[in-house]
């Protein structure tokens, strides 16, 4: 009889010793719920024009900034423009986006060989940036950076917003 | 000494035996409540996620849904594939939330509507690979296993206890004439 509740009471501590295990088992798969902030991200290509040779290639994008948060170092990346016209052109960038989500709160920064082209919102993008001439054959290196500045408290959370950076090309008097 | 094996043998046997049945239970018993158990046939929610993890889910309103959580709803393409996936933006609209979700593992998202008295489905926990265990035994060798491991575990109990009790006895008064 003691032999008997002996044994039971050692199978029963078992089971509750597993089941326990299988409650901090489950805990521990539990998963991440996620409640820190999520990165905005912002993906860039240019629209392709006939004026200009993109590299990267369009629609490859030239800039995925996929971590934005208020505060943090801008994302940055550089791309290569060409003129393979036959004059020289003034080329100005401005930007379309498949939503209104960051508009104010993503800045972006355009420049080309130290000259800046444009320091804007998101939405200041929509207008066009500062000209850039380019003499027919030559290639330009432009630098490219987006952020989210730290005064920034909400709405960016999780948005994704991809962005178009529209060549506007001039013809400008004369060859190269 | 050897009591002292016995019982710890007994405390692991009956340590598996809690641990499987409560994992088990964890994943069949929130149905009896209205919730459910499905298992995850694809990637796109690793790591948080894996294929073949049972994920336990219970039904919420859109509104109770927060960002960063990690929901179930019908695939916005009309096919009635229930979909899991983070929610990344909620906006409201009138009497419809518009979602925005993606998977973590995957670059696309999806937008969809759902009315505000509508419902979704919120991952309360996962059960790691027990979906992939499900759809062995779902198979026809796991059928064939479900017959033989039982029959074979019998037999060896039944073999151990007739070794354990020994040669019988010859009773005394079986005497030869």
């Amino acid at each position: 009889m003691n032999s008997r509740f002996n044994k039971n009471l050692v199978r029963t501590a078992g089971a509750l010793v597993g089941a326990g295990l299988a409650l901090i088992f489950l805990l521990a798969a539990r998963p991440d719920a996620n409640s820190s902030p999520l990165p905005a991200t912002v993906r860039i290509s240019v629209a392709p024009t006939g004026e200009l040779e993109v590299l990267p290639s369009p629609p490859r994008p030239v800039l995925v900034a996929n971590a934005l948060l208020p505060g943090r170092p801008p994302a940055a990346a550089t791309f290569q423009i060409r003129n393979q016209a036959g004059r020289t052109l003034a080329v100005a960038l401005s930007t379309t986006a498949d939503s209104t989500a960051l508009d104010g709160l993503v800045r972006i920064r355009l420049s080309a060989d130290g000259h800046r082209l444009a320091d804007t919102t998101l939405q200041g993008m929509q207008e066009r940036s500062v000209d850039l001439n380019l003499a027919s054959g030559a290639r330009t290196q432009l630098q490219l950076q987006a952020w989210i500045p730290g005064d920034v408290l909400t709405g960016y959370e999780g948005r994704l917003v991809e962005v178009s950076l529209v060549p506007a090309v001039q013809p400008l008097g004369g060859r190269g | 000494m050897t009591r002292l094996i016995a019982v710890v043998r007994l405390i692991v046997i009956w340590t598996g035996i809690g641990f499987v049945l409560a994992v088990l239970l964890s994943a069949a018993l929130p149905a009896a409540f209205g919730d459910r158990s499905m298992v995850v046939r694809s990637g796109s929610m690793t790591p948080a996620i894996r294929t073949g993890d049972v994920i336990v889910v219970h039904p919420i309103s859109p509104t109770g849904a927060e960002v960063g959580d990690i929901i179930t709803f019908q695939d916005p393409d009309g096919s009635g594939r229930l979909i899991v996936h983070r929610v990344r933006a909620i906006e409201q609209h009138g009497d419809q939330l518009a979602f925005t979700t993606q998977g973590d593992a995957n670059s696309s998202r999806e937008h969809w509507n759902v009315p505000v008295d509508g419902k979704i489905g919120s991952v309360l926990y996962r059960v790691p690979k027990l979906g992939l265990a499900v759809n062995r035994i779902s198979s026809p060798l796991g059928h064939i296993g479900l017959m033989i491991v039982p029959a074979l575990l019998l037999a060896v109990s039944l073999l151990t206890s007739i070794w354990r009790s020994g040669p019988r006895r010859e009773d005394p008064d079986d005497v030869a004439a």
